[in-house]
């Protein structure tokens, strides 16, 4: 029997109906599928990483080693040789101000988190309902999105 | 306009074989995957434009299938047949699409299906008559899964084993989709008479 026969067949009982319809109505506008094609690879291309030309390599090699052999004329290697310097400088003083500074700042935030806990506490009949529901309904919004966004096949079958 | 019939008559020589040959060869992917989207794109935009409705829609979701297979071609190792693959995909893309669609909606469910009569009659790649709106009303109150069960059977007559390698599910429980769906649609479209 014909897989279309057999669908038939199903259907004569269940859904008389439904027999007497065969086309959904759909159409396309001309030539879709003929062009469909162009359409997919023009997106392909304009979404793909651009890639470097081995020309342009060639190119940039030269002019680079051109580029560097030009700093070692006297009066740029001088310059070069005192920015170096101040650098170097400025690198030796840099850690333990940097250590200080974020010691600092995560001991701000500690008190910070403690004190905003312990005020929440203190004072939690004053704090609006709704804000409060408001807030955990956002972020329950939020995980919904993503897991809905990850709803594939597998979770529908 | 180009009128959809239930079944496409054109028949493509190029086997699967010699498609993936090409699109495994960095020199020839396009030429391969140029020949895979004249073997599969009609099929696969129907398949689609069947579980979104607009033509509009259809498009942008069966763009994102082929961009997507692109992509995956390379990988794809013929462990499951090629149109399967490419199913999956296109379900799946549309599967996202209504998943978002949905969560954008605000209305009712008797409000979409009226809406949805509205829109079907001022759209320009829509021809068909009552009895096709109401198919398409009665569609729109089944759960997708049914959805895709019933378009994959009534439309795309494919074969329960068929639509089992692409859904990835027991031939008992598509049986059992299909059934609830029809006596759904039947009995809507009883009662809209």
């Amino acid at each position: 029997m014909s897989k279309k026969k057999e669908i038939q067949n199903e259907l004569e009982e269940l859904a008389p109906e439904l027999l007497k319809i065969e086309e959904t109505g759909f159409e396309v506008p001309d030539n879709y599928f003929e062009l469909l094609s162009d359409t997919v690879f023009k997106r392909i291309e304009s979404t793909a990483a651009p890639e470097t030309s081995s020309v342009n390599t060639i190119f940039d090699f030269g002019s680079w080693i051109h580029q560097i052999r030009s700093l070692f004329q006297p009066q740029y290697a001088l310059a070069l040789l005192g920015i170096a310097l101040l650098l170097i400088g400025i690198f030796a003083l840099m850690p333990s101000q940097k250590i200080a500074s974020d010691a600092t700042a995560n001991r701000d935030i500690a008190l910070e988190d403690e004190e905003i806990l312990q005020y929440v506490e203190e004072n939690i009949e004053d704090f609006d309902e709704s804000l409060l529901l408001s807030s955990l309904e956002s972020q329950e919004e939020e995980y919904l999105e993503i897991l809905l966004e990850e709803a594939s096949l597998e979770e529908l079958f | 306009m180009i009128k959809f019939y239930k079944l496409q008559s054109a028949t493509h020589e190029v086997t699967d074989e010699q498609i993936l040959v090409l699109c495994h060869q960095p020199a020839q992917i396009e030429k391969g995957f140029r020949l895979l989207m004249v073997k599969y794109q009609e099929k696969l935009y129907w398949h689609v434009r069947r579980l979104v409705i607009e033509h509009e829609d259809a498009n942008d979701v069966i763009q994102n299938v082929f961009v997507k297979a692109y992509r995956g071609i390379e990988g794809f190792k013929g462990k499951s047949k090629l149109y399967t693959w490419l199913y999956r995909i296109a379900t799946n893309e549309a599967i996202t699409f209504l998943n978002r669609k949905k969560r954008r909606r605000t209305s009712s469910i008797d409000e979409e299906e009226h809406d949805l009569a509205n829109r079907l009659k001022a759209d320009d790649y829509f021809d068909g008559n009552e009895a096709q709106i109401k198919l398409q009303q009665a569609l729109t109150t089944l759960p997708d899964k049914q959805k895709i069960v019933f378009n994959m059977r009534y439309f795309e007559e494919m074969s329960y084993k068929e639509m089992s390698a692409v859904l990835e599910t027991s031939v008992g429980a598509l049986k059992a989709s299909y059934h609830h769906a029809v006596k759904k649609i039947e009995r809507h479209l009883l009662e809209e008479r």
